[in-house]
């Protein structure tokens, strides 16, 4: 699915405006202080989702995944390659890397995390939408990205990639916001912000 | 006052988890029974009322915030055991909080407005086996590396021992007084070279020594002198003696003996009859008293290409034979005798 600039630029800003709320969340929560950006966005159709290999590669990802339903359907979830994800919970949480209690902290905390970035950026889609959206719980898991992208990509549906930069304690760390609409999802967002222009 | 039938959600009370909703100004609409139990409030206590008169910190931010998008009618919001130990404080026997890991999910109510439902799953227990399982875990590889330290510990005391072991016995074949081989390193050498020679089927020769008139000397000039006599033969002996594996020992008293591998008879008597001369030149200060003193020594040379018939023993026995005869034939003599000839020689 192509997008025009301005389609390019406005699902940009709104992902952007949802990892910002989403740090403002953290930072009421967190003692380390964060900032998130989401300085790209790229479309793909599932078709090309091999793509996504060649960026993620066959190394399990962590990944938060929630389903939303309603007028958008698809799958949001958030990925971190391990060591990424590892680095991110210790420099949130403040732990040191010999705590014992490293897999349950990263599993909660990042399901956590995970959950507080993708209502963000949902919260943001659906403020531009007036209908109601509907979702189902936060889960987390450890999987390929072919699995996640195979298991999860709706057939006809288009995938939004947005790389997301944690800042935090001046490490920066890099995860992946992925969108999977579900068939004419995407346009029906893209009309909204055509519509949203025209209202403005 | 909103009553708790305006929410049928009894059904909630036969889950084993705890679940109350929350309405846009954060007033509770229903508290289930499980809650009843852990808080000991009464859903006719609390239903109507804002949450936040009896639990405070639902004012936080970090709270009020993420409760109020639900609210808002936007996704579910995790607060996890791991970032925030409860939700709401229960307390155990031990005093200690329960941890919980809490989903907050929007409903929608037709008359209510959206509702959110908090659903707090108690994860107590999990976390305790866990932590049970990590302490074990951390005492099981304390236990390894403390182990491991012990083990380096008795290897280095090993060592140590085994170096300790090592000087005792180079000492216990030492001489003491003259810090030549002693009798015992004397028969451990000639031991493993007599093996060697009848191995190699090369010859082996020994000279036994005695000094001669040593009773005499020890009783005009006494002990300490005997002694300083015994130290400076030794030395002088030493300083002549082949490096090539040739062995110089106190045999005992006055005698000392020097074994030489791979040597003929000839060359034998040549070295003794060097250490012979050496000795003569040799002049003796006597301690306390102004005096020079010189010393002989009379020495028996024997000789033999071993085939394994014959032991160290009989080598010794004639090395002593000719030694004898150098004392009878006059003393500052070399006598030679070899083992399977039995022949002996005079020369001098």
């Amino acid at each position: 699915m192509e997008l025009n600039e301005f389609q390019h630029d406005a699902l940009t800003e709104i992902v952007n405006i949802g990892v910002g709320q989403a740090a403002s969340v953290l930072n009421d929560m967190l003692e380390s202080h964060v900032t998130l950006r989401a300085p790209q966005i790229h479309v793909y159709s599932p078709a090309d989702a091999k793509d996504g290999n060649k960026k993620f590669g066959d190394e399990p990802l962590s990944s938060v995944m929630m389903g939303f339903n309603g007028s958008l359907a698809g799958k949001i979830s958030l990925i971190f390659p391990p060591e990424s994800a590892l680095k991110l919970v210790l420099l949130l949480t403040g732990e040191d890397q010999d705590s014992t209690d490293l897999d349950s902290l990263k599993t909660g905390t990042l399901n956590e995390v995970g959950n507080i970035l993708l209502n963000g950026v949902m919260g943001a889609i659906a403020n531009t939408l007036d209908s109601h959206i509907d979702f189902t719980i936060p889960i987390y898991t450890e999987n390929t990205i072919s699995n996640i992208i195979i298991d999860e990509a709706p057939r006809d549906g288009a995938i939004v990639l947005a790389t997301v930069m944690f800042n935090v304690k001046a490490h920066k760390i890099e995860g992946d916001i992925l969108i999977l609409f579900e068939v004419d999802s995407l346009s029906s967002l893209l009309n909204a912000l055509d519509h949203s222009n025209c209202k403005s | 006052m909103i009553e708790p039938t305006d929410l049928d959600l009894t059904l909630l009370d036969h889950i084993p988890m705890g679940f109350f909703v929350l309405d846009g100004d954060m007033r509770v609409h229903f508290w289930n029974k499980l809650l009843e139990g852990w808080t000991n409030i009464k859903q006719i206590q609390i239903v109507g009322k804002k949450i936040t008169e009896f639990y405070p910190h639902f004012d936080l931010p970090k709270y009020s915030k993420r409760i109020q998008s639900v609210l808002r009618g936007g996704s579910p919001t995790v607060f996890s055991s791991q970032l925030h130990q409860f939700i709401i404080p229960i307390y155990q026997q031990n005093g200690e909080k329960r941890t919980q890991h809490t989903t907050v999910t929007s409903i929608q109510h037709e008359y209510l407005g959206t509702l959110a439902l908090f659903a707090i799953q108690d994860v107590t227990d999990l976390s305790c086996s866990m932590k049970k399982y990590r302490r074990m875990r951390d005492q099981a590889l304390n236990e390894i590396e403390e182990r491991k330290k012990i083990e380096l510990t008795l290897i280095k005391e090993k060592d140590k021992v085994e170096v300790f072991a090592a000087k005792l016995k180079l000492l216990s074949t030492i001489d003491s007084l003259t810090e030549i081989l002693n009798r015992r390193g004397f028969d451990e050498y000639l031991t493993k070279e007599y093996r060697r020679a009848i191995r190699e089927k090369k010859p082996i020769s020994l000279i036994m020594i005695d000094i001669d008139f040593f009773k005499k000397f020890n009783d005009t000039f006494g002990h300490q002198a005997g002694d300083d006599c015994l130290r400076i033969v030794a030395q002088k002996l030493q300083s002549i003696t082949r490096s090539s594996g040739d062995m110089l020992a106190r045999y005992g008293g006055e005698e000392f003996a020097i074994i030489l591998p791979d040597t003929t008879l000839h060359s034998a008597i040549t070295i003794a009859n060097r250490n012979r001369i050496s000795i003569e030149k040799l002049a003796v200060k006597i301690p306390f008293v102004d005096k020079i003193q010189t010393i002989t020594i009379s020495s028996g040379v024997s000789s033999i290409v071993p085939d394994g018939s014959s032991n160290e023993e009989t080598l010794i026995k004639t090395a002593d034979l000719a030694l004898y005869q150098a004392k009878l034939d006059g003393r500052n003599l070399v006598v030679s005798k070899t083992v399977l000839r039995n022949e002996s020689s005079i020369l001098q």
